[in-house]
């Protein structure tokens, strides 16, 4: 299969269980080499790189998993700072970031509940933040919203959407074929391994985060309530 | 500095976390290193008292009872010739019996002695070797094995000749017997306590796999990732270490100093010092601890 993202783009992964979206994910944080071919990013093959600076390309992307990959024991604000302490940031480069990027994934009042204390979708939005502190140049999501009803998956796309809108290159793998359809996006189908499908935005334009969110909604058939990422609802 | 803090506290969080298998690491490694400093010292005094007996070493060559000093000098100087003799004495007979006096004392032997009206010890020169190993040499240079079995002495003044290597050599076995039984002792309990090591920082990488999975996705170094485990490592030898080295001292201090101060024995083997001892006690924990995290995490931690 052969692709390229452009940067600031948003695009699916789509496709059966099993044909590949986690491992085609995997793959771009060099957590798998690739049997043949290459992988670049930002024009660099990243299977070239050196084994002890494979860390610091994992820096510059942000991931998120289906199953938040949270840390149980330590509060929302801990799981985040663990991000940056982890990679060698300051004290008060925590002090500093932390709050911020967890009022723009809406979960300022949560700051010190532990992640059994959240919901999915709240969970899946402390992932986000941690994802995103940093706030690297490409955000990789391996089924964000696998486990979430579809409201709360809005929601998150909302967020993501949001993030990509800040400059981010964000790649989505799922299986949620309706939620692929409204977001009119960029589309891979993979099947087996193999590209079968690279639909370009269909009828792609440019809209807000609350246009989008609003429109998703309409043609989910869902209500408008539910969680607004901190911003007034229109 | 903070990075230092964030390994120690990880550290710390573990060890509490995971109390009974480090509780467990830790009484291992006290017991370990409380056997090795009494070890150590034992092994050390056994091999200062076997190099004393070897240096005391020597031959005994008896000259018949009629033998004239004059044939004695002659002996001597033909022993003096043989390589490997560092320096021979001729003791006369006179010589002899005053020795054999001082040596047996006052007591029922003493008068025994002096009931003799005559001088019952024949003349004897005392034969020291360069090094203990060529006794042998220098015995078969003054009686050489001839083809018929019957040993030739160099010169027919010559009665016996009587090695103390007999006696040397039964002391050598069983210092050696000592040396060997102490110090396989003390590798099994290293290697027990290497082993117990490896498995508490086992267990921690089990336990902390997630922590180890979200550090290598947000780009934690591989080093970054290790530090915790080996200090975790570390702080289970030092403490067991620690508690050893305050236990020896104790004794040390209650036990062998009053005993040392009334028997001159004691205080005569020459042994380690105490500092000394501490320091290699240190140093082993510090390396057997290490080498217990080291393995784990080349085996289990692959990042």
């Amino acid at each position: 299969m052969s692709f390229a993202l452009n940067r600031g783009e948003f695009a699916f992964i789509v496709g059966p269980t099993g044909c590949g979206k986690s491992t085609l994910i995997r793959a771009l944080i060099r957590e798998v080499a690739p049997a043949d071919g290459q992988v670049l990013i930002a024009g660099r093959d990243i299977n070239r790189l050196r084994k002890s600076r494979v860390p610091h390309l994992r820096r510059r992307i942000g991931t998120v998993f289906q199953d938040f990959k949270l840390l149980p024991n330590r509060t929302v604000y801990d799981n985040v700072a663990y991000a940056l302490q982890v990679t060698g940031g300051g004290r008060g480069e925590i002090r500093a970031k932390v709050p911020e990027i967890l009022r723009l994934v809406g979960l300022q009042g949560k700051i010190h509940n532990y992640p059994d204390q959240l919901s999915g979708g709240e969970q899946q939005r402390v992932s986000i933040a941690r994802a995103f502190v940093n706030h690297p140049p490409l955000l990789l999501a391996d089924e964000p919203t696998g486990n979430l009803d579809p409201e709360t998956s809005i929601g998150i796309m909302q967020l993501l959407y949001r993030i990509n809108r800040t400059g981010t290159t964000v790649l989505v793998a799922t299986h949620d074929r309706d939620m692929v359809d409204r977001m009119r996006r960029r589309v891979l189908a993979l099947d087996e391994g193999r590209l079968v499908r690279d639909e370009a935005s269909a009828g792609y334009h440019d809209e807000s985060t609350s246009e989008f969110a609003v429109r998703v909604r309409a043609e989910m058939g869902v209500g408008d309530e539910g969680h607004t990422n901190g911003e007034p609802s229109s | 500095m903070t990075r230092v803090l964030f390994f120690i506290a990880e550290a710390l969080r573990a060890l509490r976390r995971s109390a009974a298998p480090s509780l467990a690491a830790i009484v291992t490694v006290v017991l370990t290193t409380l056997l090795l400093g009494v070890f150590v010292p034992v092994i050390k005094a056994s091999s200062t008292a076997n190099q004393n007996v070897r240096s005391q070493l020597a031959l005994r060559v008896f000259l018949n009872a009629d033998a004239t000093k004059k044939q004695a000098l002659a002996v001597q100087k033909r022993i003096n010739k043989i390589p490997h003799v560092a320096r021979t004495q001729y003791i006369s007979r006179g010589q002899g019996l005053k020795t054999l006096r001082k040596e047996v004392g006052e007591g029922p032997l003493s008068r025994g002695l002096s009931q003799l009206n005559k001088n019952p010890l024949p003349p004897s020169i005392s034969v020291y070797p360069d090094d203990p190993d060529n006794l042998n040499s220098i015995q078969a240079r003054i009686v050489r094995p001839t083809a018929n079995g019957k040993p030739k002495p160099i010169s027919p003044a010559i009665d016996k000749v009587n090695s103390s290597q007999q006696v040397a050599n039964k002391i050598r076995t069983v210092t050696n017997a000592v040396k060997i039984i102490l110090s396989v002792i003390a590798v099994l309990l290293l290697v027990a306590s290497l082993m117990l090591v490896a498995n508490t920082i086992r267990l921690s990488v089990y336990a902390r796999r997630r922590e180890v999975e979200v550090m290598r996705l947000v780009g934690a170094t591989n080093w970054f990732i290790r530090w915790p485990f080996v200090l975790e490592g570390l702080l289970v030898g030092l403490l067991g270490a620690g508690v050893a080295i305050g236990l020896l001292w104790l004794g040390k201090v209650t036990i062998i100093d009053p005993l040392a101060e009334n028997f001159a024995l004691i205080d005569n083997f020459s042994t380690i010092g105490f500092k000394q001892l501490v320091g290699l006690l240190l140093g082993s924990a510090v390396v057997v601890s290490a080498l217990g995290s080291g393995v784990t995490l080349r085996r289990f931690l692959r990042v």
